[in-house]
Parts: structure tokens; C-alpha cells; sequence
């Protein structure tokens, strides 16, 4: 397609958008990508032989990519109904370097990023989300929402998991000079743990016709059966369990499982009921 | 059709590959040209640019003996090749003549080289699986029918060997479809081409396969022209044949070459690293003629091969192909070191299309899920070798070891295969489920339990 075309294209969609919002819709916008729409704003401006600005960008790049994302948003209309607009829009920096311009002005508008990560990729990790460097803006304005609508535990939840997943990126940094034999059955189970809310939680397969999406009750579920899992496991640790012990216990793999099982609410029900037992058998051995 | 029959004395300049020649009635872009020497010898050119008092012409066979008294000739239409089934077999120039000492081209038709767009709405998804016989690709890079899959490699690395292997492999199973390979190679030494042609004729491959030379000594400007020939021919084969059509370009940093010196030559505002800012476009377009259109029987699938230079994947030239195409088979020169062949590295390679190639009725249920795991299984074993350099085997934990294990058997027998060695998928699996079963069970958190109590060699062994 011209290249025109293709610097174009994302007007004409948003165009669009407004159309429908007008009618009182709410839209969903996807620009995939806005690097090949910067690509396409610098291959045109050179052309036009315009003083290029960062990387051969123009320099008005900024002010088109805010122009552009500031058209989002929730209005009014006059005929009262209330109508909005998401943008989702995707970046493919070169080499996935973050510090080039389309990511840094792009960052400098949004409130929200999902950073798809490359190593994560590598393992086959999807959604290639990153935990860590990704963020929203929008959380703690939910929170009432969660709390109203899911469960008013939800985003303490939330807060244990982020805590849980921060805490193993410390720890690897140790692993990786020490080896994980040499921490502390604490911190290891620590990362067993983070390896549960990484496995079972964090990764979906999108072409598994369960697994494919989660509404929020079994969300909420699945974490809290994993936090009652990492609860129970904290004390038989102190109990003086073995840690492999507890990774062996036959409910782990179930819950591991159960996101592949067609009556999966009932299966974590079941695992919900298993669990306690489980692990107060261990409790014997000890 | 005056134009055509004026001819204009009016050069006024000739730059590297250019010629510049003024006060002509409007002349259309891309429009073929003749440029006529004093002694009655000629060249052919196309316009490159044009506007009200200059018309840009790029010489195909090089500016050397051009003087200002060269006489100019405008065709009136845009460059045409002749194509046809007998292509089949014969060995082509960068500009299309035969240099295979056979007769020329007897054209059933003649196309414009430039092609037309496919209409989005027309495309086809692309959907049946090619089985290449290469594990690395067929078990985890799956290729399929209207793909775009291109090799990322860097120099001293048996890219060509990956991409002949390739080409004589390549089928898709169950079908007695007529198959065909248009290889294109754009700046390659006389060496590579004597390489390609004598393997191409060991093989008996070169039957059905049309092969254009652009050697590395021959102009730049025939450079560009190679892979539009090529592809030219491919959509004859494809569309109006019916054949599926595997289409080879090597090596596209070569293409971009030539590219930015004529870019520089025209005095162009240079972008990314000298390169010309419409180089996305411009290899969009080529790419772009890939693919499978609703109602045709034929299609056309690309194997693109790009020398990284300096090994950085973040230099144009793979950064903009890895945005156009659909995924990347990426060597690694640490495997090619360790004397693993193919030396594909899989962990940086992914096929965009691989998950509407394969599964039950293309290829086997179980192949999304083995897959999955031997990435997961193999990206764990290798962070391990970082720790094991620092700490010893001793202190890796007992499931540590048996992925450390893992990767070093995925390398030496996943990996590894002989250049002449044709896998069907089926073994491919097996060997990845022979791997996979070295792991504890428990730990395969990738593969549904019915697959392997359907699959893995322990419960296939109790049967």
C-alpha cells in the first residue's frame, strides 16, 4: 500500500470511532502499529526534505502522537447518551529498545502499558506481558469497582501477587550467584510460589478454548486458592516440612491443571475442599 | 505513441548509475528507456524520476561509455518481461536473459515486473502446513503455504545450505500439487553462484526451479531489478499455473545495498543509517507479493535470507523485514561453532503462522503442545548453563539438572541434523516426546494430560 495510505489510515479509524461514540457506542480502537505509522511520518517527511529531528523522526512527532491518543475518551453526547473511546495502541520499537522516540513519546501520553517482553517470548510464556515493567495508572481508581463487583478482598489480593512477583525478581538476582539450593526453605518456597502465580495464573493459552479467557470471579479464585496454597505451605515450612515435599503434594499439580479442565469452577472447588487435608497430612510426616 | 519514436540528445548529466537528461515532453515514472551510444550500441533504463525539466534515468547495465552525445529514447511503458512455463529448469541473469547457454526465452505472456497489489479482501489465509524436513522449523517454526518466513543469519554462517536444504525438501504431504522454487540471488560472488547451480543440478532440483544470478560484480541497478523478475515469474507460476511456488531471495542486505547507493546517488535525504526512508516501502512491496488468493489454486511462499550486519538485529535492514514479514528463523553462530547443523536458534525464532498450520488434520494434536514445552523446557535449561558457569553443577537442585540436561540433548538431537537429512513430522515429534519424557512428568506443565497418556514413551511403553 502507498505510503500515504498507511500514514493516513490511523485518522480514518479513529474517524470512525468518533462516528459510532457519537451514537453513543462504546468503541475500542487498535492501532497495530503506530511505529509503522511513525515509519511512515518520517519516510514522507523526508521526502518533503523537512530538517529531520530524533532518529530521522520529524519533530513534530510528539505532537501528532498526542494529538492522535487525546482523541480518547468518555463524552457526553446530545442526545444524552454517553459514548467512549479505548485506544489500544501498539508499538514495535526496533530491537525492543525502549528508549527510542515513538516508545518515549507514546509513554509520555498513556496510562496504561502492557511492555510484551522478548524473553518471555522465548519460553513461550503468553501473554508475553511483563509483570513488572508493565503498569496502569487506572488501578487504584478501580478499586472501587473491584471491591463492589469481584470481591472486596480483590485488590489486597492483587497487592500480595505484585509483592510475591517482585519479591522472586529479588531472589533470582541471588539464585543466579548462588544457586537456589543455597537460599532458605522460606525463600524458596517463595519462588515456588511465584512460579504458581506465573504458571497457572499469568499464563493463558489464547487456542485452548477454556483457557483462553478468564472472566474475573475465577480469577479472583484461582489467586486466592494459590494464596490459601502459599498460607498453608508458609506454616508447614515453619512446621519443618520439606519444601519439595510440598511441591510433590498432589493438589499442586492439580491446581496447576485445572485452567485445561471443562468444569473448571467445580474442579477449584474441589481443589478448594482438598487442599487443608493435604496438607495436614503432611503435617504427620513432620 | 510519438513519444516513443523521439529521441533526445539532451543528457545533461550522468552520477554513478544515473543519467540526467532535460527539456523532454512529460514522461511517465518507471517508464523504460534506451539510452543509444554514438557507435549504435545500447542500454535500457527505467525512469526513476521525473518532473518539468528533468528526467532521472538508472542505466540497468551501468553508466561506463555514456557520453553527453548518447541519444535517448522513451518507450511509453513501464519494464515488461516475457514469462512461461519452459522457465522451468533455466538458469537467468539479475535482468532475466538466460546465462545457461540455452535459447531464449520464448515468452507466453509478458508481464509488468512491478506486479499489481493483492487486494487485502482477496488474500487467502495461509493454512497448510510445508514440511521443510528441517525439525527446528517444521517442529517449532512451523512454515505454511502464502508465508513469509525469512532467515536472519550473519556472515560465515551455512545460511545457503539451510536455504538449499530448503528448497529440495520443501512438500506438502498428501498432495501431488505441482511444486516449484524461483531462487533469486542478488549480489552473491561467482563462488556461491557456482555453489548454488552445481547443487541445484547434483540434485536433479533444478528441474523444477527458474534461478536469476545477480553476481556481486554485476551493476547495482540490476540488483533491484533481480528480486521483481523473480517474483514476476513467481506469480505466473502461482496464478495462472496453479503451481505453489517457494520463492528464495538471498541475500536482501545486498538489495538494501544498492538501495542506499542509489539513494545517494540521486542525492536523497538519507534516513537510518544511510538508508533511504521509503526503504519500508519499498521492501514491503516485494514481501507483500507473497501469499495465497481466494479462488486460485496456486500460491506463493517466501523465504527471504538477510545477513545481519554485525549480527544486530536491530539495524534496518532486519528491523524493518521483521515488521513486514510473518516471523524469523534466526542462526546463532554459537551453535554453529559448537559444529551444530542447522544452527537455528530457536529461542529468537518464531513463525507468526505456525498455530494455523499445525494440529490435528494438518499435523498432529499433540504439536502446539510439545512444542510449547520444548521452549519453555529448553529457555530454563539454557539460563541454568549461566548459573552452572558460576556455581558449579553441584549446587543446581535435582529438577535444576534434568532441564540442564535437556537443553544440552534438545541441541545434539532436536537440533542436529544432516543436510540431506528429510524428517517427516512424525519423527520430528517422536524425537521432541524422547526429550520431553527425560523430564519429570510433573514438571511437563505445557502438555495436556491426554496427550501424554497418549504420547509419552512411559505410557506408550506399559501398552
Amino acid at each position: 500500500m502507498p505510503v500515504a495510505a498507511r500514514e493516513a489510515s490511523v485518522y480514518t479509524g479513529m474517524t470512525l470511532a468518533e462516528y459510532y461514540r457519537d451514537q453513543g457506542y462504546n468503541v475500542s480502537l487498535m492501532a497495530d502499529s503506530t511505529s509503522r505509522w511513525a515509519e511512515a511520518m518520517r519516510e514522507i517527511s523526508s521526502r518533503l526534505e523537512e530538517m529531520p529531528g530524533e532518529e530521522g523522526f520529524p519533530a513534530y512527532l510528539s505532537a501528532r502522537l498526542s494529538e492522535f491518543y487525546e482523541r480518547a475518551g468518555r463524552v457526553e453526547n446530545h442526545n444524552g447518551t454517553v459514548g467512549s473511546i479505548s485506544v489500544v495502541g501498539a508499538v514495535s520499537p526496533p530491537g525492543g529498545d525502549l528508549s527510542e522516540p515513538v516508545t518515549q513519546n507514546t509513554l509520555r501520553i498513556v496510562r496504561v502499558f502492557w511492555a510484551l517482553d522478548s524473553k518471555l517470548r522465548e519460553r513461550r510464556h503468553f501473554p508475553t506481558i511483563n509483570w513488572l515493567t508493565s503498569y496502569s495508572l487506572y488501578t487504584n481508581g478501580l478499586n472501587g469497582w473491584y471491591k463492589a463487583n469481584v470481591a472486596e478482598d480483590f485488590p489486597a489480593q492483587r497487592q500480595w501477587a505484585m509483592e510475591i512477583l517482585q519479591r522472586e525478581s529479588e531472589l533470582q538476582e541471588i539464585v543466579q550467584l548462588v544457586g537456589s539450593d543455597a537460599l532458605p526453605d522460606e525463600q524458596k518456597m517463595t519462588l515456588e510460589v511465584a512460579r504458581m502465580i506465573r504458571e497457572i495464573f499469568l499464563q493463558q493459552n489464547a487456542y485452548h478454548k477454556v483457557d483462553t479467557y478468564c472472566p474475573m470471579e475465577r480469577q479472583y479464585t484461582m489467586m486466592k486458592l494459590i494464596r490459601k496454597f502459599a498460607d498453608l505451605s508458609t506454616k508447614a515450612v515453619e512446621g519443618g516440612v520439606a519444601v519439595d515435599d510440598i511441591i510433590a503434594l498432589p493438589v499442586r499439580n492439580r491446581l496447576a491443571k485445572s485452567k485445561y479442565e471443562e468444569a473448571i469452577d467445580s474442579e477449584l472447588a474441589a481443589i478448594d475442599k482438598e487442599m487443608a487435608d493435604q496438607f495436614d497430612s503432611l503435617g504427620d510426616k513432620a | 505513441m510519438s513519444i516513443a519514436s523521439k529521441e533526445y540528445r539532451t543528457i545533461t548529466q550522468i552520477a554513478g548509475p544515473l543519467v540526467f537528461v532535460e527539456k523532454t515532453e512529460p514522461i511517465g515514472y518507471n517508464e523504460l528507456a534506451t539510452v543509444t551510444m554514438p557507435d549504435g550500441s545500447q542500454k535500457r533504463g527505467q525512469v526513476l524520476d521525473t518532473s518539468d525539466d528533468v528526467v532521472v534515468i538508472q542505466v540497468f547495465e551501468g553508466t561506463t561509455g555514456i557520453e553527453k552525445a548518447a541519444g535517448v529514447k522513451f518507450l511509453g511503458e513501464s519494464m515488461k518481461m516475457p514469462v512461461s512455463r519452459d522457465m522451468l529448469g533455466r538458469i537467468l541473469s539479475g535482468a532475466g536473459e538466460p546465462i545457461d547457454g540455452g535459447p531464449a526465452i520464448t515468452p507466453e505472456k509478458r508481464l509488468d515486473i512491478n506486479g499489481a497489489a493483492i487486494n487485502p479482501w482477496a488474500r487467502a489465509e495461509p493454512k497448510e502446513f510445508i514440511q521443510t524436513g528441517i525439525s527446528t522449523i517444521d517442529g517449532m517454526n512451523t512454515l505454511v503455504r502464502g508465508q513469509k518466513l525469512p532467515i536472519f543469519s550473519g556472515s560465515g554462517l551455512p545460511h545457503n545450505d539451510i536455504a538449499l536444504q530448503i528448497a529440495r525438501q520443501a512438500k506438502v504431504r498428501g498432495s501431488d500439487e505441482e511444486f516449484a522454487v524461483v531462487f533469486a540471488a542478488m549480489g552473491i560472488t561467482a563462488e556461491e553462484a557456482q555453489f548454488f547451480m552445481s547443487d541445484f543440478e547434483r540434485t536433479g532440483a533444478l528441474k523444477r526451479a527458474v534461478v536469476f544470478m545477480n553476481l556481486a560484480d554485476d551493476p547495482a541497478i540490476e540488483r533491484i531489478l533481480t528480486p521483481k523478475l523473480a517474483l514476476t515469474t513467481a506469480e505466473y507460476l502461482a496464478f495462472e499455473l496453479d503451481m505453489h511456488v517457494l520463492v528464495i531471495l538471498t541475500d536482501i542486505t545486498n538489495y538494501c545495498e544498492a538501495l542506499r547507493q542509489i539513494g545517494a546517488a540521486r542525492e536523497e535525504v538519507p534516513g537510518r543509517r544511510g538508508y533511504p526512508g521509503y526503504m519500508y516501502t519499498d521492501l514491503a512491496t516485494m514481501y507483500e507479493r507473497a501469499g495465497r488468493i481466494k479462488g486460485k489454486k496456486g500460491s506463493i511462499t517466501q523465504i527471504p535470507i538477510l545477513t545481519m550486519p554485525g549480527d544486530d538485529i536491530t539495524h534496518p535492514i532486519p528491523d524493518l523485514t521483521g515488521y513486514i514479514t510473518e516471523g524469523q528463523i534466526v542462526t546463532s553462530k554459537e551453535l554453529h561453532r559448537a559444529g551444530v547443523y542447522p544452527p537455528i536458534n530457536v529461542s529468537a525464532s518464531l513463525s507468526r503462522l505456525m498455530n494455523a498450520g499445525i494440529g490435528p488434520g494438518l499435523t498432529r494434536e499433540d504439536h502446539k503442545a510439545v512444542s510449547d514445552q520444548l521452549y519453555a523446557a529448553y529457555a530454563e535449561g539454557k539460563d541454568l548453563r549461566g548459573l552452572v558457569a558460576i556455581v558449579g553443577k553441584d549446587a543446581l537442585s535435582e529438577r535444576d539438572r534434568h532441564f540442564l540436561d535437556f537443553a544440552d540433548a534438545f541441541e545434539d538431537k532436536f537440533v542436529r541434523q544432516g543436510t540431506d537429512e528429510d524428517r517427516d513430522i512424525e519423527t520430528t515429534l517422536d524425537i521432541a516426546w524422547e526429550l520431553v519424557a527425560e523430564l519429570p512428568i510433573n514438571q511437563l506443565s505445557r502438555i495436556d494430560r491426554k496427550y501424554i497418556e497418549k504420547y509419552h514413551p512411559e505410557y506408550r511403553k506399559s501398552e
